[in-house]
């Protein structure tokens, strides 16, 4: 709850610094909010730390660590590209906050390869049972 | 067809009170009997393993026809699915865990272009998590077929010389072989039909839980439909054919036959009603096989049966179970995956209870035969 305060707090402060720092030194701005945006996202790793060693505990305990290995990966490169994203948008790059998508679409995919691999495997052994 | 001649002749050694005065050497085969016990079940059937002779083995069977052992080994059986059925939830239960925290955060933080990337990839390791099992049990399915398929095609030609030996090649010589062969074709397509529909029906689920444009989740179905149909009308024509044969007698209706018959309808998927059907006739098999072996032969041919009968409706029963967790947890597209691999489970069920049940009533054909030559 603490942790929860003090990223909202941080956020609040940084949004009001951007405001007044667009008027002075647009520069300026932008390095503020890329710094709050880091700042806020390292707090909000940390703080999920617990509910990720958890469920990986869990994945572990039923021989599902790979499979939630991968999709905890995806997750987390779909967060990375949303909040890039976001901030090619908040820029007006439209063409950019783009290509930061294909990247992420395409990691997301490299990271489902393994997986993929093994559904073929198990259709040519069906073919083979068959 | 040496496996056969043991089975038939260890069988008809274990008639109770029929060997204690005997001292016959077993057959070689005998081992080979034990052999196609499943392995949880062996463990249990100590005793049985170390006679050497016909004597030994009675009194190995006297002692081992206690209640408790018989508890214990029904417990072993069901404990063994279980065994299989339950970490297999469990996973399923993690992965969908998985599956719905993803989904939050793809509507609830607003994905939207990476909501389909997102999607392939949940969706990838929910069947992921399933191939391995799903491989399994069709591997232990095609070798429980081609075990039972073994046995058939055994049966017939010895039937055949066991009624040259009686000179016994009248009408009712040839209408039991005319069931014997029917029973043999029945089965050879149940095992031949169930693993390509099966294989087909869970390709067909993955492509529509991966890309629900696609729609081949319906070409699936109507695949299902056909097989169903086409098993019913085999389960059917069976019905009619027990009915209208004198070798193999049915029991009389009774409120157990009855309940036995709406508890397969039930718990068997796509041919349960018309397992359901046939169960007296079996009922009636399994006591003649009762009336010439005891009860070790009964238990021994239920034994090499209901295992897997058994592992395969504990493994449906986790599917179901996943099945509401998944939609309780809004991921309705693993849960639509998850449905489609139950009902593929369920082809399996169904599959193996047909097998079975023709399994039964060969035997006891055969046996009937054979005790009918000796006498």
């Amino acid at each position: 709850m603490g942790e929860l305060f003090r990223i909202g707090g941080l956020t609040v402060l940084g949004c009001a610094a951007t405001l007044i720092l667009r008027a002075l030194h647009t520069e300026y701005a932008f390095a503020i909010r890329l710094a709050v945006l880091a700042v806020s996202a390292a707090s909000v790793i940390l703080m999920a730390e617990p509910l990720l060693a958890s469920v990986k505990e869990t994945a572990v305990d039923h021989g599902m660590d790979r499979y939630a290995a991968t999709v905890l990966r995806a997750l987390g490169i779909a967060l990375l590209t949303k909040l890039c994203t976001a901030v090619c948008q908040d820029c007006g790059e439209g063409g950019m906050a783009y290509g930061v998508e294909m990247g992420g679409k395409i990691a997301i995919l490299l990271l489902c390869l393994p997986l993929m691999k093994d559904i073929l495997s198990f259709a040519s052994t069906l073919s083979d049972m068959g | 067809m040496r496996w056969l001649f043991a089975c038939l002749s260890v069988l008809l050694l274990l008639g109770a009170g029929e060997i204690q005065g005997l001292a016959t050497e077993l057959p070689s085969e005998w081992q080979a009997l034990l052999d196609a016990m499943p392995a949880e079940v062996e463990e249990g059937m100590e005793g049985l393993a170390e006679a050497t002779d016909a004597q030994s083995l009675g009194e190995s069977v006297s002692a081992w026809l206690q209640v408790e052992n018989v508890l214990r080994v029904i417990g072993d059986v069901l404990g063994v699915g279980c065994v299989k059925a339950l970490p297999l939830l469990g996973s399923l239960c993690t992965v969908l865990v998985l599956c719905a925290l993803m989904e939050q955060m793809r509507y609830g933080l607003g994905m939207g272009a990476m909501a389909g990337v997102m999607s392939f990839c949940s969706s990838c390791a929910v069947f992921a998590a399933v191939l391995l099992p799903l491989q399994r049990h069709l591997s232990s399915v095609v070798h429980y077929f081609e075990q039972l398929l073994s046995l058939m095609g055994a049966m017939i030609p010895v039937t055949g010389a066991i009624y040259v030996m009686g000179g016994n090649v009248g009408t009712a010589g040839a209408s039991s072989a005319a069931l014997y062969a029917f029973l043999g074709v029945c089965q050879w397509l149940c095992a031949s039909a169930v693993v390509p529909v099966c294989s087909a029906e869970a390709g067909f689920a993955l492509i529509g839980a991966v890309n629900p444009h696609v729609h081949m989740g319906k070409l699936g179905k109507a695949i299902k439909r056909i097989y169903i149909f086409l098993m019913g009308l085999v389960m059917t024509v069976l019905v009619f054919v027990l009915g209208a044969q004198t070798s193999l007698s049915s029991a009389a209706d009774s409120v157990a036959a009855r309940a036995a018959k709406h508890l397969s309808a039930s718990m068997i998927p796509t041919v349960g009603g018309s397992v359901g059907d046939t169960l007296r006739t079996v009922g009636a098999g399994v006591g003649y096989l009762k009336q010439v072996t005891g009860y070790a032969g009964v238990i021994g041919v239920l034994l090499l049966t209901l295992p897997l009968l058994a592992e395969l409706l504990l493994v449906r029963t986790a599917f179901l179970v996943s099945t509401s967790v998944a939609q309780v947890l809004g991921c309705d597209r693993e849960a639509g995956l998850l449905e489609d691999m139950g009902s593929v489970w369920g082809n399996l069920v169904g599959a193996v209870a047909m097998t079975s049940v023709m399994f039964i009533l060969a035997l006891v054909l055969f046996v009937k035969t054979a005790v009918a030559m000796a006498g």
